[in-house]
């Protein structure tokens, strides 16, 4: 076991194993045999949206085991699965009413990857489907799909929103709005850093065949570059990590990255720090095999002791816990220490600038109520935050499994 | 000869059922999820229901799949057999399995 992963609960570390491809099964045995909280297991799986791989490979180890943990782990990954087999459905409908009109659609995220890392579309668990239209066709693409079952609730989704984001409001579908699709016209929001075009990432999209059907899906390279991106930059590293990690583990399994290659692209589109840093975490965490060189050729210039223990920082905040960073403006800095966004040259542009942008009204004066905290209450923030930073910068392995 | 969806037609040891065409399903851990394309409801198979619809993904007799869950659980035939047509009538009746008349009438 890792001393980056040992740093997690029991209930994290036997989610983050289950993303491994291959799972190793003498580390989850272990863990098993030492006791699980099946609460916070389910929980933890339920927030990753993992609960059906993480059903599949504890039955796989064990299949006689049942007890109240695991029957709720199979109703939640049942749950998963049925809306994971009507997402597909729903999926293949709107790829032919798009294809009806010759309206050009690139897959994106977990729908391309479903279809090209792993065995089969229901293996990449996901919340949504994300499909990538050209910019003149976007708004099209929405109406039309509006007039062909998908429903926009405005008052969820209210349209200005989403005037500076990659795509338009969500649409829903299914019984009780199960199944949401997000039409993109781009990969990042408006302010992003990175010197990716979409045009690119279309002129070197690829063709799959799937059962007589042709599906265009990003290159291997922008698909690992979109995980690592979306990953360490638009979720700070704090959201979706366990798909994150499968998916870079899934990439790397089917062997088809040319990594020099990949360096450069990631260089050159100011994303080398995003890439280091998720392709770091899969190798330390799953043991995915990255080449050393291409860590060595992404790492930020900073010594390894000081990297190590940013990436405390990171493992920490990976999944909810409550070992996770007590300060969202330290949490912000502890980020900026490790993806280095003025060397990497993103100037200004900060993931949160685009949070912000997406605050009503009524938000955005919550959260200047809480930053004008009383001051005993800001002393003890003060308080939390020095234990924190104590806790990983120490030189000894600070965070013991609980 | 094609296959009818029959919810009441009786299913014979000698019928050829199949998975109907417009379901799609997923294996979990030992069980079976039935999403049926045509009334958008999901069904849900225990693990030797999952078995049986396993069995039934190709054209089969019914009579070899009763063998083969009598052989792989160790039950009894007879009541291996009422159980199997059980299922299956289940199935046929919800449009997840078609159905072709073997032209024996079940006992």
């Amino acid at each position: 076991m890792t001393a980056t992963r040992a740093s997690l609960s029991p209930e994290a570390q036997l989610l983050v194993l289950t993303a491994a491809l291959p799972p190793s099964d003498t580390a989850m045995r272990r863990l098993l045999t030492a006791g699980i909280d099946w609460a916070k297991l389910c929980a933890l799986a339920q927030h990753e949206k993992a609960t059906s791989i993480v059903l599949r490979e504890l039955w796989r180890l064990a299949p006689a085991a049942s007890d109240a943990g695991t029957s709720e782990l199979r109703q939640l990954a049942t749950a998963s699965v049925m809306q994971m087999l009507l997402l597909e459905q729903l999926l293949h409908q709107t790829l032919d009413v798009l294809a009806e009109r010759g309206i050009a659609v690139m897959l994106l995220k977990g729908a391309a990857l479903g279809y090209t890392a792993y065995p089969s579309f229901l293996d990449r668990p996901m919340g949504d489907l994300d499909i990538l239209v050209p910019p003149h066709h976007a708004e099209q693409v929405w109406s039309l799909l509006q007039t062909r079952g998908w429903t926009w609730p405005s008052a969820r989704w209210a349209r200005q929103r989403y005037t500076a984001h990659q795509h338009l409001p969500p649409l829903l579908q299914g019984p009780g709005g199960g199944a949401r699709l997000e039409i993109h016209g781009d990969l990042l929001p408006v302010g992003h850093p990175f010197r990716l075009s979409t045009a690119a990432v279309w002129a070197r999209a690829k063709q799959v065949l799937l059962n007589g059907r042709a599906l265009t899906v990003p290159h291997p390279l922008h698909q690992l570059w979109h995980v690592c991106v979306h990953f360490a930059w638009s979720h700070e590293m704090q959201w979706g990590t366990w798909r994150t990690l499968r998916d870079v583990a899934a990439i790397v399994e089917r062997g088809d990255v040319d990594w020099a290659e990949f360096v450069t692209l990631a260089r050159d589109t100011r994303a080398g720090t995003c890439c280091f840093w998720t392709v770091r975490l899969t190798r330390r965490l799953l043991g995915a095999e990255v080449p050393d060189r291409v860590l060595a050729s992404l790492r930020p210039p900073r010594p390894e002791w000081l990297l190590e223990r940013i990436e405390r920082h990171y493992v920490s905040n990976l999944l909810p816990s409550q070992d996770g960073c007590p300060s969202v403006p330290l949490a912000h800095r502890l980020w900026e220490a490790g993806i280095l966004p003025r060397w990497s040259k993103h100037g200004l542009a900060r993931p949160w600038h685009v949070c912000d942008r997406w605050m009503t009204d009524n938000e955005r004066h919550e959260s200047e109520r809480v930053r004008h905290r009383s001051l005993w209450a800001q002393l003890r923030r003060l308080g939390a935050c020095v234990q924190y930073f104590r806790r990983i910068t120490a030189f000894s392995n600070p965070l013991g499994a609980r | 000869m094609a296959f009818l969806p029959n919810a009441t037609r009786a299913i014979a040891t000698s019928s050829v059922v199949a998975a109907a065409t417009d379901q799609v399903s997923a294996d979990l851990a030992g069980e079976a999820i039935v999403l049926s394309l045509r009334t958008a409801m999901y069904y849900g198979l225990d693990q030797v229901g999952a078995r049986i619809w396993e069995l039934v993904r190709e054209p089969t007799r019914v009579a070899d799949v009763r063998d083969a869950i009598a052989r792989e659980y160790d039950v009894d035939l007879e009541r291996c057999e009422r159980d199997v047509l059980e299922l299956l009538h289940q199935l046929a009746t919800h449009g997840l399995i078609e159905v072709r008349d073997g032209g024996e009438a079940a006992r």
